[in-house]
């Protein structure tokens, strides 16, 4: 009996898994409702850079305002440097896979619609990492960000912008003397309190 | 093989504890919020036990530590058994915490042990190693099937756009492919086609299984040295064995 089991269940599974590698315009519809099912990520996709792969790195950018006057554009963050001994370690791929998919999607922001936009999940969460950085300067009254693109190691083409952020307040402040010894706590209050 | 790979990308996780954080891009306060239950409610609440930082880590390190046992002593017995659901199921969590940042070896990781947990508890070794080799069969020749409809890949276009990029490429690479365009095609076209054929080395004859795997090992070592994807090294790997079964074991 459990046999039997273990065979239905991986011939179902081997059904879905092959069923959601396929890109057809009548089964699109109840592919995409069963992949939005799959909460535990079961069904793989297998188009690993296929059919069209991403031929840019994504870069991270942010400026904070303070006093009324916008400071600087600093990176974030970029793609990693390659190092030789990424062929058996390689954690920051990782790490940075995570950002490059949140701004691969982000990537398609429609600015026409600010409102679905600032409260889509990829933005929530480049914002929500952006809010504690910003919050490391205690003077800092305002934030934005800028989701750019750079186009490799051989193109001269110049990197560009695919989306900027409105500004975004960081919130209240005293000017208590306990302001900057508390102003890492307080900036991480501010960057969680829209979720918590 | 599959516990050696699921120790190295799950130690990877736990060697960037900031990349998992409240204040990070991949902070499960935001991510919750992609579903009602998962946000709110007593659901909400128990899956924030494991998932919510730094409980996650912990469930990282228990699947760190189940890995590296399975591959010391290898998935038999009731405690292979054990340990097997352990590393399934933390790896079925990390596609609840996430849809970002999955990557083709996780997939296959969650593929392999899901199918030796199954079977290890209630039997159907054999059926497991044939979704394996199966599920294996499907993942190449999907990448390169997907790949061949695409006239980008077809004229290496697309090959020598992803070495161009920092993020998954290498730029000696690149300036190599970049000079030789026609070899850039061909090897494009190569890789392709090796990918879309693999379901073949399923019907191929015995004596040319070490050859055919080989071949398999050797370009995702490439791949790991030129992109830097390590851990689909291990989890391919893992994978041959099921496939010299079913071509040894075959009607």
């Amino acid at each position: 009996m459990g046999t039997v089991i273990v065979a239905a269940v991986l011939a179902v599974w081997f059904g879905l898994s092959a069923a959601c590698q396929l890109t057809v315009p009548w089964g699109e519809r109840p592919l995409d409702r069963l992949r939005a099912r799959d909460v535990f990520g079961l069904i793989p996709n297998f188009k690993f850079f296929a059919p069209q792969p991403v031929q840019h790195d994504f870069h991270l950018l942010m400026r904070t305002v303070v006093d009324g006057e916008h400071g600087p554009w600093s990176q974030v963050a970029g793609p990693p440097e390659r190092c030789w001994w990424h062929v058996v370690w390689n954690p920051d791929r990782r790490a940075f896979k995570i950002l490059s998919d949140v701004m691969a999607v982000a990537y398609r922001f429609d600015e026409g619609k600010p409102r679905a936009v600032q409260t889509s999940l990829p933005y929530l969460a480049i914002l929500n990492h952006i809010t504690d950085a910003a919050s490391q300067d205690p003077s800092a009254s305002h934030v934005q960000f800028v989701l750019a693109i750079s186009h490799g190691v051989l193109s001269t083409e110049e990197p560009s912008v695919v989306y900027k952020s409105d500004l975004h307040s960081l919130g209240e402040r005293d000017d208590s003397s306990e302001r900057n010894s508390h102003h890492r706590d307080r900036g991480r209050n501010r960057g969680r309190h829209l979720f918590a | 093989m599959v516990g050696i790979g699921v120790v190295i990308s799950s130690l990877e996780i736990l060697a960037r504890p900031e990349a998992t954080n409240d204040v990070s891009w991949n902070s499960w306060r935001v991510l919750r919020l992609r579903r009602s239950w998962s946000a709110a409610g007593w659901t909400g609440r128990a899956f924030s036990l494991a998932l919510d930082h730094p409980q996650y880590l912990v469930v990282i390190a228990v699947r760190t530590v189940a890995a590296a046992v399975l591959a010391l002593t290898g998935p038999d017995g009731a405690l292979g058994a054990l340990l097997l659901w352990v590393v399934t199921l933390s790896l079925a969590l990390r596609g609840l915490r996430t849809p970002y940042g999955g990557e083709g070896s996780d997939q296959v990781f969650l593929l392999v042990c899901g199918a030796l947990a199954l079977a290890a508890t209630f039997g159907g070794q054999r059926m497991a190693l044939w979704f394996i080799a199966a599920q294996v069969a499907l993942s190449y020749f999907t990448s390169g099937f997907a790949k061949i409809l695409h006239g980008d890949w077809r004229n290496g276009t697309a090959l020598l756009g992803v070495m161009r990029t920092r993020t998954w490429g290498n730029e000696g690479a690149a300036r190599w492919l970049d000079s030789h365009t026609t070899a850039c095609r061909w090897l494009s076209r190569a890789m392709i086609s090796a990918e879309a054929g693999f379901p073949l080395v399923l019907l191929a004859p015995s004596w040319m299984l070490p050859v055919l795997i080989g071949a398999g090992l050797g370009f995702h070592l490439i791949i790991a040295i030129v992109m830097g994807l390590n851990c689909f090294v291990w989890a391919f790997a893992s994978t041959y064995p099921a496939v010299i079964y079913v071509v040894l074991t075959r009607p």
